[in-house]
């Protein structure tokens, strides 16, 4: 009985070891399915709309009648006893539960809860935006890592080579003794290079899978993209994407809908003598929770109005410091783009001289011709450090690229529409 | 009393002149012909991008007003069957050859920059379509200018 006990521990745990070592092979648009429906922090944003949606409802069921019993039992002393209000305040006590909709204020909350989801849906709609922006960046490292330790691994190789070159020339006393230590240490550098990058590789891997849903353990394999052909481009120009990503930005949305609520807010001020609303404005409404909003006409309204008049103007201001960030950014992004576009045809010119130069200094060894190792060593490293330069700057340009492209909405970043109809079909 | 009278007069005037189809298709008129000058650029500065988006959002505008609210799907589907349905797609509708190159103008390296309301334009045609009167709907869908 123990034996099998134990058995079946081991066998359990074999199977969840194999679970977590999972190695799955993914693309691109799997990485934007995935994070659009497995994200912690989008699937949480999602079900914040979705409390906001329903939020609507509840504020326009509000304005039909409620019961609250105990409230009916005191109204009902009140009437007949004449309690200390009177009467006719027992019977006024009751408007807010038989008939809400007498109060103005109910009405603004359905108006303020409508306008507020929409701010909510904005939100999500930013959230999502980087969540994804984010990922598919972890992925395009993810390729330039991998292929950078391919990149090392193949240096290695003919570093190698190299030094087998130097050896022999050592023997015969035709290269000092130094050389070689030279080239030992190189190559031990380029051993930590690689370790180094299989450990960033692995932490991309593990973030990539938690972003995607996967448990911990899982390997991601990412499968290559197809790059852009970079010799087609041409550079960008500022003043042509100033107009989209404005108005596409769903931070700026966002407070365009906050402005609109406020109105609504002033309103409730202002028709504060006919009852105070004690609905609640949800998550998003909280700019508006700390706003004195009293019950009945007194004194205080005037000062009130004015409050809520300078709420409405921080959230203009907030909101045009927003559209200035997202103008700010946009220009970097133009800039580094139109960067990268212009020396790309550097990088390349630059890998073939340094090919070229390692290559006749090879050709040169061949026919016996003297060729120094320190010269050697140096046409090496310049071909490796050219190679990794163009490989960077494809893989950056993929990546600034892909910013614009979170920016206006464009590409993968258009699917916020997916995301948005699900959860206006109803619970995410 | 007279005040109430007057409250209410006011009301109904505003709903009437906010429902009338003639001056909003006239409008629109106007919209379209600003976008068609803009055709022959290739880039737009701020001011233009917001004159093609005004357009293309009024008629998604003109759209959700139709499906929205049937008595006034009513009253501007009168309107069109006196109109004619041609000539009110020749005088609102971009023709789909300029929608076309609005497209291309709108579209650098790849990136599509205008207004999103541009892209949605064959589909909000189709909701009109959609929505029409039983017998406008055959000629919104043969009609030379209204496909």
């Amino acid at each position: 009985m123990k034996t099998l006990f134990l058995l079946l521990i081991l066998s359990l745990s074999l199977s969840t070891y194999s679970q977590t070592k999972e190695t799955k092979e993914i693309d691109l648009s799997q990485v934007v399915k995935k994070v659009s429906t497995e994200d912690y922090n989008v699937y949480q944003s999602a079900l914040r709309v979705y409390q906001a949606k329903e939020s609507i409802t509840v504020a326009r069921m509000n304005l039909l009648p409620k019961l609250r019993v105990w409230n009916l039992a005191s109204a009902a002393f009140a009437i007949f006893t004449g309690g200390p209000t009177g009467a006719a305040g027992g019977a006024l006590n009751l408007v807010e539960d038989i008939a809400p909709f007498l109060i103005p204020a109910n009405w603004f909350r359905v108006s303020e809860a409508q306008i507020l989801y929409k701010a909510d849906v904005e939100g999500y709609r930013a959230l999502w935006g980087n969540e994804v922006l984010t990922a598919k960046s972890i992925y395009f490292h993810l390729l330039l890592d991998s292929s950078l330790l391919e990149h090392i691994k193949k240096n290695k190789t003919e570093l190698e080579e190299i030094y087998r070159i130097v050896k022999v020339r050592e023997t015969f006393g035709g290269s000092p003794q130094k050389v070689s230590i030279d080239i030992q240490q190189r190559l031990l550098a380029l051993d930590e290079d690689a370790r180094s990058l299989e450990v960033l590789i692995n932490e991309e891997q593990s973030l990539l899978a938690f972003m995607m849903g996967h448990p911990v353990g899982t390997r991601l394999r990412a499968k290559p993209i197809e790059l852009p052909d970079y010799d087609s481009l041409s550079v960008l120009d500022y003043e042509d994407f100033e107009f989209r990503a404005i108005d596409t930005s769903p931070e700026i949305k966002q407070f365009d809908y906050l402005v609109e609520a406020a109105d609504y807010v002033r309103r409730e001020v202002k028709y504060s003598f006919l009852g105070a609303s004690s609905l609640s404005r949800g998550l998003t409404g909280g700019v508006f929770d700390s706003l004195p909003v009293q019950s009945g006409l007194g004194f205080g309204t005037g000062a009130s109005l004015r409050i809520v008049r300078a709420q409405k103007e921080i959230l203009r201001v907030q909101r045009d410091a927003v559209a200035e960030t997202v103008r700010r950014h946009l220009k970097l992004l133009v800039d580094n783009y139109n960067l990268d576009v212009g020396n790309y045809h550097n990088y390349k010119r630059r890998v073939a001289l340094a090919k070229n130069s390692l290559q006749n200094l090879y050709k040169r060894i061949r026919f016996g011709e003297e060729v120094t190792s320190l010269e050697l060593i140096e046409a090496s490293r310049n071909h490796i450090d050219a190679d990794t330069a163009l490989n960077a700057v494809m893989y950056r340009f993929l990546s600034s690229e892909d910013k614009l492209s979170r920016m206006i909405f464009h590409g993968d970043y258009e699917k916020h529409h997916e995301a948005v109809e699900r959860l206006q079909k109803g619970r995410p | 009393m007279k005040f109430f009278s007057l409250l209410l007069m006011l009301v109904s005037l505003s709903a009437f002149s906010q429902e009338l189809p003639e001056p909003r298709v006239n409008s629109l008129a106007e919209q379209r012909s600003s976008v068609e000058a803009l055709l022959s650029k290739r880039s737009y500065s701020l001011e233009e991008h917001r004159t093609i988006k005004d357009y293309f959002k009024e008629l998604e505008s003109l759209v959700d007003d139709l499906e929205n609210f049937s008595r006034y799907r009513r009253r501007f589907f009168r309107f069109t069957r006196d109109f004619g349905v041609e000539e009110f797609c020749r005088s609102t509708y971009l023709e789909e050859a300029l929608w076309l190159r609005l497209q291309e103008n709108c579209t650098q390296n790849g990136f599509f920059l205008c207004s999103e309301s541009v892209r949605a334009y064959p589909a909000l045609k189709g909701r009109i379509e959609a929505i029409a009167d039983t017998d406008l709907r055959p000629e919104f869908g043969t009609s030379e200018f209204c496909r």
